[in-house]
């Protein structure tokens, strides 16, 4: 067995199961540093292991943060459980600092987690998982028609976009306002259209309400041990921690 | 599996259908198209051609009779007759090839789907596509997958709508390649005539719902002044 696709040759349910499981122990912890970096670490082995690149991590922290921030930004501002601390002339609250800060070092560990689960599972496979996993059928349906078309649908508003530029010349910011709301009404009723079109097609090859798929995958005994070792590991750094 | 007998491929007869915001889309339609014929349906955007074939399928419900290979019931039908929507995208919404060309088989309950697959690939030339993504094919690629979807259901009839649109040269003479060695009856919406001149034994030309004339593709495209009357 290769290092460099240890996790890629895993059973996508061990995969998914394992992820779900650190980030639910990752959000219900302590927020310690201690355990930030003990759980960092393990993120970190298995980035190493199985070649991850650091751009890839990062590029998926720096889309999400900003989402993290929106959350938790307004909580030093206005709490006022702690003692108040002045930092470069603003007057913040200590506990809501300390609870911005455990948010962030979560929500990063749990991005993390997911990224590598991305990185090593093929996403037909994380979908096929999650059928195997019982997740309700209309959840999987929905994952997997926003994976096949959501690029189909940005490719359209882009172009939808260009049409535009090459037939304005700037104006004024509401104008521009305005026109982009055009853009996104008739993105929603061509994707409505879409959706109709690809409903004819499923009913055409004798779709009644459920879609049923082959899945070949096994569970082996190294997808047990990795489980168990997984286990074993998160536990003891919670415990520790 | 459905036997052709001695009932007609397709029978319909005084087929009106009219859009959600009161439009005319079908005008009394009658066809009638004995078993093992070619027929291109020709016309220009918009007058209906498309609307027959989801009537054909029951996707769209109009009022007049409908009988395809013998059957009144649009559940039977849709399990022996294969539709190509014009757009490949539409057509294919599972995460993997693979899963596209085995839907149609595990909803009607086929067996040995697996090398349904496999078979319906080799005829369309995509053998070792089964893993990929169809976002990542290209558009002749797509439309090839698009006909394994249907090819892989065993139909007795193939309806197809604009199969060679949007392709390349090459993409179109390939496509119209294997529509031909394909020994299926097809049903073709197009407005590609050259297609309808290769492949068919008959030519049904729309305009605005109805049918305005009827005949082999000889006869209907060789009167140009005719055709560009009705738009094409």
């Amino acid at each position: 067995m290769k290092l460099a696709n240890f996790n890629i040759s895993l059973d996508p349910r061990i995969k998914i199961i394992s992820s779900f499981f650190f980030i639910f122990l990752v959000t219900t912890s302590t927020p310690t540093l201690l355990s930030f970096f003990s759980f960092l670490s393990i993120e970190i082995s298995l980035i190493f292991i199985n070649k991850i690149p650091f751009s890839v991590i990062l590029k998926r922290i720096t889309v999400i943060f900003p989402f993290v921030i929106l959350v938790g930004i307004f909580l030093p501002f206005f709490s006022d459980k702690g003692e108040p601390i002045v930092i470069m002339g603003l007057v913040l609250d200590s506990w809501g600092l300390q609870r911005l800060i455990d948010i962030c070092m979560k929500a990063s560990l749990s991005v993390i987690s997911l990224t590598i689960l991305l990185e090593t599972t093929a996403f037909p496979d994380i979908v096929k998982g999650l059928e195997l996993l019982k997740v309700p059928q209309l959840m999987i349906i929905i994952i997997s028609f926003i994976y096949r078309y959501f690029t189909i649908i940005l490719k359209e508003g882009k172009r939808m976009k260009i049409a535009r530029d090459v037939r304005s010349t700037g104006g004024p910011f509401s104008w521009q306002l305005k026109t982009m709301g055009n853009i996104l009404g008739q993105l929603f009723i061509r994707s409505f259209e879409r959706s109709e079109h690809i409903y004819h097609a499923m009913i055409v090859r004798g779709y009644s309400g459920t879609i049923q798929t082959m899945t070949t995958f096994h569970i082996s005994v190294k997808d047990i041990l990795f489980f168990i070792g997984v286990c074993i590991v998160l536990c003891t750094v919670r415990v520790i921690t | 599996m459905h036997r052709q007998g001695d009932h007609m491929m397709v029978d319909i007869s005084h087929l009106y259908y009219t859009y959600p915001d009161g439009s005319p889309a079908l005008i009394d339609v009658t066809i009638t198209i004995e078993n093992n014929c070619n027929v291109a349906l020709i016309g220009q955007n918009g007058s209906g051609k498309t609307t027959v074939l989801l009537n054909m399928l029951g996707v769209l419900k109009g009022k007049g009779k409908i009988c395809i290979l013998g059957e009144t019931d649009f559940k039977k039908i849709r399990e022996n007759v294969g539709m190509v929507f014009q757009n490949p995208d539409d057509q294919l919404f599972m995460p993997t090839v693979f899963d596209d060309v085995a839907f149609g088989p595990l909803n009607i309950s086929l067996d040995d789907v697996e090398n349904r697959v496999q078979n319906a690939l080799h005829s369309v030339g995509l053998t070792g596509f089964e893993k990929r993504s169809s976002s990542h094919l290209s558009f002749g690629e797509k439309k090839r997958v698009a006909m394994a979807t249907v090819l892989s259901m065993d139909p007795e009839l193939l309806i197809l709508d604009e199969p060679t649109s949007s392709l390349d040269p090459g993409g179109r003479r390939e496509l119209i390649k294997m529509l031909e060695e394909l020994a299926l009856p097809k049903i073709i919406a197009t407005h590609d005539l050259k297609l309808a001149a290769r492949i068919c034994d008959r030519v049904l030309l729309f305009h605005r719902g109805r049918i305005v004339l009827e005949g082999t593709p000889q006869e209907i495209l060789s009167h140009p002044k005719t055709l560009r009357t009705y738009g094409l």
